[in-house]
């Protein structure tokens, strides 16, 4: 076993060509893809978070969307309820009304022809009195008789009001 | 009863102007390049997503392995993660390619003997004795990188006589390491090729299998071993307090 | 020149014996001890794994000493 010095120092200078070479054409590029593909995974890493965030702010904004929408129909619905309502009320009234007007009208209606029938039995008992009254006339009456016959008469209009 | 042939030390195959190259040496280049051809193959890859298995499987080891750099140090991983990845990957391959079939039986017979031409790169002491003192200079490197040079003052402290003696200690502690360093990788992988020697002298057929599995393990062990403990290293080297 | 062979390889194998005692004393404990800490706590065993990888190599490394020493011993 001998140690020669030239030997040393060619495996020494062969040793070192040797990391110079592999650096240059093994490690380096290697490390390269290495950082490349770290920097790949990271930049994903970065936008899937990004899209989450952006995902969550949207299903905020959508669950706000909803939950005004919600509120907003709930207005509409009682704003229309408070409206039909109104309407059903209105109508309600003015139907009250017309009936009663149309009520009233044939109320008066009625106290008219009423009145006109009075006035026609009234001119006909008239009549019918000044008749029996010449005819009673005719046959001279008597006090008594009179009076019978004006009760007589009497009690007949009062039959036939 | 032939003889068993079992060097300690890597042999010389050729020399080059007086230097000469062992097999050692050889199955260093042979990694290195393999390594570096795998690296310049595979770069245009790396970035699409259709590419071809042998890519993935070696993306996969090495973002595994800079997964297990980010686990200890996790600040400074990109800066120590060269270093200790490459000592991964050469102290891997450097101990398995003594483990291919005829890497120690294919080879020369020259005037000092047979001699193979490929030995694990590892399993010579040179090649660890220098990957243990590139590792420690790196530590020490690192250490004066992130902390200027009051990193040195915990070499040489004057305030007592005893931080004086600890800051020796300390000293002493350093080289300890690189002999460490080196004596354990060369340790394990040479006895690795020992032992697989033996079993294959004693029994020549099947029964050194389940010692190439081991071997396998030994290696990745060793590896991680080696490129764990530069970390560590580097790291308390670079924190405040030791 | 028999004699000295086998008082060699006696060195030798002796060497490796008593040097390896200790770290699989070492090793044994360690091991025992992470295993421990890993059942009390599960979730840290990625950690306690490699602590006790290094602890394992530490203790390790005294019996790698011994084998070199035997080696060099044996082979040089």
């Amino acid at each position: 076993m001998e140690i020669r010095w030239y030997q040393l120092l060619f495996q020494v200078v062969n040793f070192g060509v040797l990391i110079f070479l592999l650096n240059r054409f093994l490690y380096r590029p290697i490390l390269k893809v290495i950082e490349l593909r770290n920097k790949k995974i990271e930049d994903s890493i970065k936008t899937a978070e990004e899209t989450f965030k952006e995902k969550e702010k949207i299903a905020v904004l959508k669950q706000q969307a909803l939950s005004e929408a919600e509120k907003e129909a709930v207005q509409i619905l009682e704003a229309a309820k408070q409206l039909a309502d109104k309407a059903g009320k209105r109508i309600i009234s003015t139907a009250q009304s017309e009936a009663e007007q149309a009520v009233d009208k044939k109320l008066a209606l009625l106290a008219d022809t009423l009145a006109q029938e009075e006035k026609r039995l009234r001119g006909r008992i008239g009549d019918l009195v000044v008749t029996t009254t010449r005819q009673v006339l005719k046959t001279s009456l008597t006090n008594q008789e009179q009076k019978r016959i004006v009760d007589q008469q009497i009690k007949e209009l009062r039959k036939l009001s | 009863m032939p003889e068993l042939h079992i060097s300690i030390s890597a042999q010389p195959i050729f020399s080059i102007g007086g230097f000469e190259v062992t097999n050692s040496m050889l199955a260093t280049m042979v990694v290195t390049i393999f390594l570096i051809g795998l690296a310049i193959s595979g770069k245009r890859y790396f970035h699409l997503k259709n590419k071809p298995r042998w890519v993935n499987f070696l993306q996969t080891i090495v973002e595994s392995f800079y997964e297990f750099v980010a686990g200890i140090s996790p600040q400074h991983a990109q800066k120590f993660f060269p270093l200790v990845a490459t000592i991964f990957l050469f102290v891997l391959l450097g101990s398995w390619i003594g483990l291919l079939p005829g890497a120690d039986s294919i080879g020369l017979t020259t005037v000092h003997g047979f001699v193979p031409f490929l030995r694990g790169a590892t399993a010579d002491i040179n090649t660890t004795l220098a990957l243990a003192i590139f590792a420690v200079v790196s530590v020490q490197f690192y250490g004066y990188k992130h902390r200027g040079v009051k990193y040195f003052g915990k070499f040489l402290d004057f305030s007592s006589p005893i931080n004086f003696f600890v800051g020796v200690l300390e000293l002493i502690s350093e080289f300890s390491r690189v002999i460490s360093f080196a004596f354990r990788l060369f340790g394990n992988i040479f006895a690795g090729e020992v032992l697989l020697a033996v079993i294959a002298f004693l029994i020549p057929v099947v029964a050194s299998l389940p010692f190439f599995g081991l071997e396998i393990f030994v290696g990745f062990i060793q590896a991680l071993v080696f490129a764990t403990l530069t970390l560590v290293f580097i790291n308390i080297a670079v924190s405040e307090h030791h | 020149m028999a004699a000295e062979v086998a008082s060699n390889d006696l060195v030798v194998g002796l060497t490796i014996a008593i040097g390896g005692m200790g770290p699989a004393v070492a090793v044994g404990l360690i091991v025992a001890k992470a295993l421990e800490a890993i059942g009390r706590n599960p979730e840290a065993s990625s950690k306690v794994q490699t602590m006790m990888i290094l602890g394992v190599a530490f203790a390790e490394a005294i019996a790698i000493y011994s084998l070199v020493v035997a080696l060099i011993l044996k082979f040089v």
